[in-house]
C-alpha cells in the first residue's frame, strides 16, 4: 500500500491544498468505470470495496440485456485493467469510517477488516481451500452451492487472493484446525491479522456502493424460504451460469430436474406501498425478459409465463428485445399479478392462481417460480450517509437534484450507480462518468500530480529467433470444457510445429492466469503466444498486455476462438467440436509463427474539443470540458442555444427548466475557453482521434472557419414527432405534449379551463415504423396531468396508455396522479383509441376498457398526443460526415450497449443526450458529463497511442497510382513526392485497418500489419493439413 | 360474466367520476390509486361465485358504472376475509370498499344482485335486535320467508334439530333494551 503517510496528509490538510486523488467507494461496474476513467485522466484512485473482491452484482449476472453478452466476459477485462493500472489502488474488505476535511481535501479513515491472508503473497492457487474442512454456502452463488471457508471469491476475482470467512473458520471461532496454514506455499495465511484503520488523503469521493436485493421473505405469500422451488432472480441468474451451482445446467433446487414450466413474478418488493418500496426498480422487467430468453436457450421446449403489471422496456433497444421474447413459442406475458404461491407437497411443484379479464380466476402449475426481487439501497451506504452527513431520499437512496444528478448534498462527495436510484449497467456506467467529471472539475488543477506512468519491460528483440510458441487453452469454466476436450486439444497443440509450451486454464482471463502467462513467457523464452479461448473483441487487449508486461511486442499474439466459433455452436457434437478446436489452434499457431513485431505508434493530441449541438447535453459537455481547462468549440445549427429544452417549462419534480437553460447559456457565454458558433453548419471533417480538423460554415455570412480539435462529442439532439393521426393539425383541440406544456405554462384558459382532457400515449412509438419506446412520454404526460389538476382540480383527465413506464422514483408521480383522480385506461395496439368529431363538432375518443371489455366514449375538450421522440433530422448527414453509425431507429449507435454507452466505435468520437436515444433531462446531463469524461481521458494526455495494425506501403513496389487514396474511407492515405516518384503514405492515426487499400493495390505494395497475405494464407492453408 | 364477451352489442359508456367520489367519501379509501394489478382477484377465494371480479368492480367504480356495481352479486359474495386488503400493493382496503358498497346498495340500489345474502344478514340482525342472541329457528324461518327458499336444506335442518342444535324456544340476554339502544345508535338495518 502506498497511501500518503500521515504527516503528509496533515501537512496537506493544513495547507488546504487540493489533492489530485479520488476515493471510489464501491467496486461494482459503476465504481470500476469511475476508477478507470479517473486513472486514465490523471488522477490517483483508491477503489474501496466492502466485499473481498471487486466486480459487484454484475459479476454474478449470467448474461446482460439486450445483447445477451456474457456478463463476466465483458466485466473481467475491466477487473484486470483496474488491477494493472498503477494509479488504481484496490482496497477490499474495507469500510469508510470517518471523513474529515472538505471538497478538494478530505482525510478518509478506512476500517480494513482482516482477510487472514496476505494479499501480496497469495497467488490465488486455491491449495488452502483443498485442505480446508469447513464448507460454507458460497456467497458468489447466492448460497446455492458450497465453498470452503477459505477460498478465492470467484475464478476471475480481483484481487485473486483467498479470504477467510471469520464466522465459520474453526480456528477463529474455537482455536482449532489451521489446516490451511502449512499447505500454503507462499506462507500467505496469517491469523494474526487485525482490524486496521488507514487514513488516506483524497480531493474528492465518489460513492458507488450499489444496491441490495429486496428480501422476499417479507412477502410471505410467495413462499420464498419455505418452498424450495421458489427462488430469487439473482439465484436464477447463478443457476443459468456455467460457474453456477449446477455448472450451467438449468436444474430446479428440489430434485435437480430440468424445469419445464417456469413462472416469473414481477414487482416483488417494488411498486409496493406495504413494504415501504413504492418506487419501481427499473431493471426487473428487462431482467426477467432476458432470463426467459436464456432459459429457452437451455431448454427449447420450456414454457414461460411472466406475471406482471406493465412491462417497462423503456431503454435503448429494450422494446425490440421485449418483442423478440414475445414471439418465442410458449412464452406468455400475463398482465395479472399473482396473489400467492402454493406448493404441491408430493411434487414440490407450485400452483399459482391469476385472474383474467374474462372474469375467471385460473390455477396453473409450474415447476419453478422466479421472484423478480426489487432493488434497495445498500445498508452500509445509508449508514455512511448518516456518518458523512449527506442527504438521502425517502427511500434511503442518495438524494440528488435534477440538474445536478451526480452530486450529494455535501460538496466534494459525488454519487454514481444504483445508489442514485435503481438503474441498469449502461446507466451505472454513464453516472460513473458524471461523477468523474465533477471530481475532475473540482481537482483539475491537481491533474497529473499523483499519478505515475505504467512502466513496461524493455521490448525483447525476437528478430532471428526461431518461433517458440506457447499455447494456452482455456476451459472458460464449463463453457468450452463441457463440449471441447480441452486436455486433448492441449496435448495436440504440443505436436504443432514451433510449439514449445502448452497448458490448459480454467479461465485464461483471470488475473492470476494473465500474470502466469507473463511468467511463462519469461521462463520459457516464448516469442509467440496463442490463447485458445473466446473472442479477441473482448479479450485481445487483456492478453496483449500480458505480452507487454513480459517484454514481448503485443502483436506477437494470436487468439483462436474455440468458444463462439466452436463449443457454443457445436454443443451437441462434442467429438467434432474437439476436432474443430484442434484445427482452429493449428491455424492460429501457423499464423502466429509468421507474426512480426509492429510499432506502437503515437501522435500528439490537440487539446481542444468540438461539441456538436447546443442543447442541454451539448452545453453541459461543453462546460464540463471547459471547466477542466480544455478549449471547447460549440457548434449549433440554430440561431440560439437551448435545443428541445426551450420547449420544456418544468420537470416532473417542478424544477424550472428555462432558468436552468439561461444559467447554462450565461456560463457558456462568459467562459473564456468556450467558442460558440450558432447558425453554423459542419461541412467537412478530417483527421482522427487526437487530431481532427472540421470546417464550419457560418450563416448568414457564409464564412467558413476551420477548427482543430482532438475529440468530438455529438449531441445533435432529437425532436418531437409530428403525428399524422388523430386529427393533429386538423383540429385545434389536438395538441402534442410539448404544445400542451407550453399552453399550460402560458395559462391558456382553453386548456386550463377544460372540463375533460384526454391523453393518448405511444403516438408514433412502439409501432411498426418506430418500434422503440420513447421513454419520456409517460412521465411527461404525468407531469402535464398533475399540473392541470393543480390548476383545476375538478378537471377530468383520462390517460390512455399501453404500459405506464414511470420507472424509478417517477412511480411516485404516477401514484400521485391517481390519487388526484387522473383516470388511466389501458389499450392495446390492435385496438387503438379512435378519435371522432360529432355532428355537433365535439371531439370524442372511443376506447375499449380492457378490464371490462366495454367501449368507453370520452368527450375531449383537449386531446393530447404523447408523440414519439425522434432523431434529429441531420443525424444522417452527421453520420456520413463523421463516419459513425446510426441504429435502425436513426439514433447514433454506441460502441457497446452495456459498457461503452457514450463511445462510438471510432476512437475520439462520443455521443450524449437525445442523439443517443430518448431520455429525460437529468439523464441527458449525466450522459453529457460522461461523454466529457471519456473525452478528457484523451485530452488530458499529451500523446495518443494508435494501433500498429495499419497498412504499410512498400515504396519499392508502389507506382503512385492513387487508387488506394481514392478508396480510403478515412482519408488516411496521402501521396508524397519522393525521389522515386509519387508514393502513397499511410497516416497512422487515421488508418482504421479496414484493408481496402491492400486488396485493391494493383502491385500489392500495401501490407496490413498483423493481417499480411502471407499470414492469412498460411492460416488458411493450415486448415487443409491435419 | 358471459355477457362481457359480447363487447360490440353493449352500449358505449360515458365515464363519470361521481360514483367514484361517492364511494371514496363513504369508505375513506382512495379507490383511484388502484393500478389494476388484479392481485385482489387472483387471491380472492370466492371468485367462483362472483359475477364480476373484484378488480373489475374497482374499475367500474372509477368509470362510474354505479348500477352494475350495486346490482352485482360480487359485493354480497365477498366474505370479508381481507386477503385482497392484506395483499394490495397500493394499500387499498378492498374489503372495506365492498362493505360500503353493500351499504350503498341496500339504501339506493333498485334491485340487488344477490337476495339471499342480504336476507340472511337481515334475519340474523333482526334476531339479535329482539333478544340480544341468535334464535336459530326463528332466524331460519324469517330467512326462509324473506328468501322464498322454503324447502331448501330441510334435511340438513332435521339433522341439526336431531342433534339439539336448533332450539325451539329462544334465549335472551337480560338487558335487551341496551341492545336496542345500540341498534338505534348505529341507525341501520331494521
Amino acid at each position: 500500500m502506498v497511501e500518503l503517510a500521515l504527516p503528509e496528509i496533515e501537512s496537506l490538510a493544513r495547507s488546504r491544498a487540493k489533492i489530485g486523488a479520488v476515493m471510489v467507494v464501491g467496486g461494482g461496474i459503476s465504481g470500476i468505470q469511475a476508477s478507470l476513467d479517473l486513472a486514465n485522466s490523471g488522477f490517483k484512485v483508491y477503489l474501496v470495496d466492502e466485499a473481498p473482491a471487486i466486480g459487484g452484482k454484475m459479476a454474478q449476472l449470467d448474461k446482460t440485456f439486450p445483447t445477451n453478452d456474457c456478463s463476466m466476459c465483458i466485466l473481467s477485462p475491466k477487473l484486470i485493467e483496474c488491477r494493472r493500472n498503477p494509479n488504481i489502488e484496490i482496497i477490499t474488505k474495507a469500510l469508510v469510517d470517518e471523513v474529515r476535511g472538505g471538497a478538494g481535501n478530505f482525510s478518509v479513515t478506512l476500517l480494513k477488516k482482516p482477510k487472514y491472508v496476505d494479499e501480496k503473497k497469495c497467488v490465488g492457487c486455491g491449495e488452502c481451500a483443498r485442505f480446508c474442512v469447513v464448507k460454507i454456502p458460497d456467497p458468489f452463488n447466492e448460497g446455492l452451492s458450497t465453498a470452503k471457508c477459505i477460498h478465492v471469491p470467484f475464478a476471475q476475482a480481483v484481487p485473486a487472493a483467498s479470504v477467510v470467512d471469520p464466522e465459520h473458520c474453526l480456528f477463529l471461532i474455537r482455536r482449532e484446525c489451521k489446516a490451511c496454514v502449512p499447505v500454503c506455499k507462499n506462507k500467505a495465511i496469517d491469523f494474526n491479522q487485525q482490524e486496521e484503520r488507514v487514513e488516506i488523503g483524497v480531493g474528492a469521493i465518489i460513492l458507488s456502493p450499489g444496491y441490495e436485493r429486496f428480501d422476499p421473505r417479507l412477502k410471505g405469500e410467495y413462499g420464498y424460504g419455505r418452498m424450495k422451488n421458489v427462488i430469487t432472480s439473482l439465484e436464477f441468474e447463478r443457476m443459468l451460469n456455467s460457474s453456477g451451482p449446477d455448472r450451467g445446467e438449468l436444474l430446479r433446487p428440489s430434485d435437480k430436474k430440468p424445469p419445464a414450466r417456469i413462472a416469473w413474478i414481477q414487482c416483488v418488493g417494488s411498486r409496493d406501498l406495504t413494504v415501504g418500496n413504492p418506487y419501481c426498480s427499473s431493471v426487473c422487467c428487462m431482467n426477467a425478459i432476458k432470463q426467459v430468453m436464456l432459459a429457452k436457450e437451455h431448454h427449447e421446449g420450456l414454457g414461460a409465463a411472466i406475471f406482471h403489471n406493465d412491462i417497462r422496456a423503456f431503454g435503448k433497444g429494450f422494446e425490440q428485445y421485449y418483442e423478440m421474447a414475445q414471439s418465442l413459442p410458449s412464452v406468455r406475458f400475463v398482465r395479472s399479478m399473482v396473489s400467492s404461491v402454493k406448493e404441491v407437497p408430493q411434487t414440490k411443484n407450485l400452483t399459482l392462481s391469476y385472474s383474467q379479464n374474462e372474469g375467471k380466476v385460473v390455477e396453473e402449475e409450474f415447476d419453478l417460480v422466479v421472484l423478480s426481487v426489487g432493488l434497495m439501497p445498500s445498508r452500509s451506504a445509508t449508514e455512511l450517509a448518516e456518518k458523512l452527513g449527506f442527504e438521502l431520499n425517502p427511500y434511503r437512496f442518495c438524494s440528488t437534484r435534477t440538474f445536478r444528478p451526480g452530486e450529494t448534498s455535501r460538496p466534494g462527495i459525488y454519487v454514481s450507480g444504483a445508489f442514485q436510484g435503481p438503474k441498469d449497467i449502461p446507466e451505472s456506467v454513464m453516472t460513473a462518468g458524471s461523477a468523474v467529471s465533477l471530481s475532475a472539475q473540482l481537482l483539475s488543477s491537481e491533474r497529473g500530480t499523483l499519478v505515475q506512468e505504467k512502466e513496461y519491460l524493455a521490448e525483447r528483440d525476437v528478430a532471428g529467433e526461431e518461433p517458440r510458441v506457447g499455447v494456452f487453452v482455456c476451459r472458460c469454466g464449463t463453457n468450452i470444457g463441457r463440449v471441447v476436450d480441452v486436455p486433448g486439444v492441449a496435448a495436440y497443440s504440443e505436436t504443432i510445429d514451433g510449439v514449445v509450451h502448452t497448458e490448459e486454464n480454467l479461465y485464461s482471463c483471470s488475473i492470476d492466469t494473465a500474470s502466469h502467462i507473463c511468467e511463462v513467457i519469461k521462463e520459457k523464452r516464448l516469442n509467440r503466444v496463442v490463447v485458445a479461448a473466446c473472442t479477441p473483441r473482448t479479450h485481445e487487449l487483456v492478453f496483449q498486455n500480458s505480452l507487454r508486461e513480459a517484454g514481448l511486442n503485443p502483436y506477437l499474439f494470436e487468439m483462436a476462438n474455440i468458444r463462439e466459433h466452436c463449443s457454443w455452436v457445436h454443443a451437441r457434437e462434442r467429438e467434432k467440436a474437439s476436432g474443430k478446436a484442434e484445427d482452429l489452434v493449428r491455424m492460429a499457431v501457423t499464423k502466429a509463427r509468421l507474426l512480426q513485431p509492429l510499432p506502437q505508434l503515437s501522435s500528439p493530441v490537440t487539446r481542444a474539443g468540438l461539441i456538436i449541438g447546443g442543447g442541454i447535453s451539448g452545453m453541459v459537455s461543453t462546460l464540463t470540458l471547459a471547466e477542466q481547462g480544455f478549449e471547447v468549440y460549440l457548434v449549433e445549427k440554430a440561431e440560439n442555444l437551448g435545443g428541445t429544452a426551450r420547449r420544456i417549462r418544468y420537470t416532473l419534480g417542478g424544477d424550472d427548466v428555462q432558468a436552468y437553460l439561461e444559467d447554462l447559456i450565461t456560463r457558456i457565454d462568459q467562459h473564456p475557453l468556450i467558442h460558440t458558433y450558432t447558425s453554423a453548419e459542419i461541412i467537412k471533417v478530417s483527421g482522427s482521434v487526437g487530431n481532427f480538423s472540421t470546417s464550419v460554415r457560418l450563416e448568414p455570412t457564409g464564412e467558413v472557419v476551420e477548427i482543430k480539435h482532438g475529440i468530438i462529442i455529438i449531441a445533435s439532439g432529437g425532436q418531437e414527432y409530428k403525428p399524422q393521426e388523430y386529427y393533429y393539425q386538423e383540429d385545434p383541440r389536438v395538441l402534442t405534449l410539448l404544445e400542451l406544456e407550453q399552453r399550460i405554462a402560458d395559462g391558456d384558459p382553453k386548456v386550463t379551463g377544460s372540463h375533460n382532457v384526454v391523453f393518448i400515449q405511444c403516438v408514433g412509438s412502439r409501432d411498426s415504423e418506430r418500434p422503440y419506446c420513447s421513454r419520456v412520454c409517460c412521465s411527461h404526460s404525468l407531469k402535464c396531468a398533475l399540473k392541470l389538476k393543480e390548476i383545476n382540480p375538478g378537471m377530468n383527465i383520462y390517460v390512455l396508455y399501453r404500459d405506464l413506464r414511470s420507472y424509478g422514483f417517477m412511480e411516485d408521480y404516477y401514484r400521485k396522479a391517481r390519487e388526484k383522480g387522473v383516470n388511466f385506461i389501458r389499450y392495446e395496439p390492435e385496438h387503438k383509441p379512435e378519435v371522432e368529431i360529432t355532428e355537433a363538432g365535439a371531439l370524442q375518443v372511443v376506447v375499449t376498457d380492457l378490464i371490462l371489455g366495454r367501449r368507453l366514449v370520452i368527450a375531449a375538450d383537449i386531446l393530447t398526443l404523447a408523440a414519439a421522440t425522434i432523431p434529429a433530422g441531420d443525424n444522417k448527414k452527421l453520420s456520413r460526415l463523421f463516419k459513425v453509425p446510426q441504429n435502425r431507429d436513426g439514433f447514433f449507435l454506441e460502441a457497446h450497449m452495456k459498457l461503452r454507452p457514450v463511445d462510438f466505435a471510432s476512437d475520439g468520437i462520443f455521443m450524449c443526450g437525445l442523439a443517443h436515444s430518448p431520455k429525460l433531462i437529468e439523464e441527458s446531463i449525466s450522459q453529457a458529463q460522461a461523454a466529457a469524461t471519456r473525452a478528457a481521458t484523451i485530452l488530458s494526455k499529451p500523446e495518443i497511442e494508435a494501433a500498429g495494425t495499419i497498412g504499410y506501403v512498400d515504396w519499392d513496389k508502389c507506382i503512385g497510382c492513387k487508387i488506394c487514396q481514392s478508396l480510403c474511407p478515412f482519408e488516411a492515405i496521402e501521396l508524397k513526392e519522393t525521389e522515386q516518384g509519387v508514393k502513397a503514405q499511410i497516416i497512422p492515426a487515421s488508418c482504421k485497418s479496414c484493408g481496402l487499400c491492400s486488396v485493391r493495390c494493383p502491385v500489392r505494395a500495401i501490407t496490413m500489419g498483423y493481417f499480411s497475405d502471407e499470414e492469412i494464407s498460411a492460416q488458411i492453408a493450415a486448415l487443409a493439413v491435419s | 360474466m358471459k355477457e362481457m364477451t359480447a363487447t360490440a352489442e353493449k352500449p358505449r359508456i360515458i365515464p363519470n367520476p361521481s360514483f367514484l367520489h361517492e364511494v371514496e367519501a363513504a369508505s375513506g379509501e382512495k379507490v383511484s390509486t388502484c393500478y389494476l394489478c388484479q392481485k385482489c382477484s387472483s387471491g380472492c377465494p370466492v371468485t367462483f361465485a362472483m359475477d364480476i371480479l373484484p378488480h373489475q368492480i374497482i374499475e367500474m367504480i372509477q368509470i362510474g358504472l354505479k348500477d352494475e356495481v350495486l346490482q352485482s352479486s360480487t359485493i354480497w359474495v365477498c366474505s370479508d376475509c381481507q386477503t385482497c386488503t392484506t395483499r394490495c400493493p397500493n394499500d387499498i382496503d378492498v374489503a372495506k370498499i365492498m362493505d360500503h358498497l353493500r351499504q350503498i346498495a341496500i339504501t339506493s340500489a333498485s334491485k340487488l344482485g344477490e337476495k339471499r345474502v342480504p336476507s340472511f344478514h337481515s334475519a340474523f340482525l333482526t334476531s339479535i335486535k329482539s333478544r340480544g342472541r341468535i334464535h336459530e329457528l326463528g332466524m331460519l324461518l324469517q330467512y326462509k320467508r324473506k328468501s322464498g327458499e322454503v324447502f331448501q336444506d330441510l334435511r340438513l335442518g332435521w339433522e341439526l334439530f336431531k342433534r339439539g342444535k336448533i332450539r325451539l324456544l329462544p334465549a335472551r340476554v337480560r338487558k335487551t333494551r341496551e341492545i336496542k339502544g345500540l341498534f338505534k345508535k348505529v341507525g341501520r338495518m331494521t
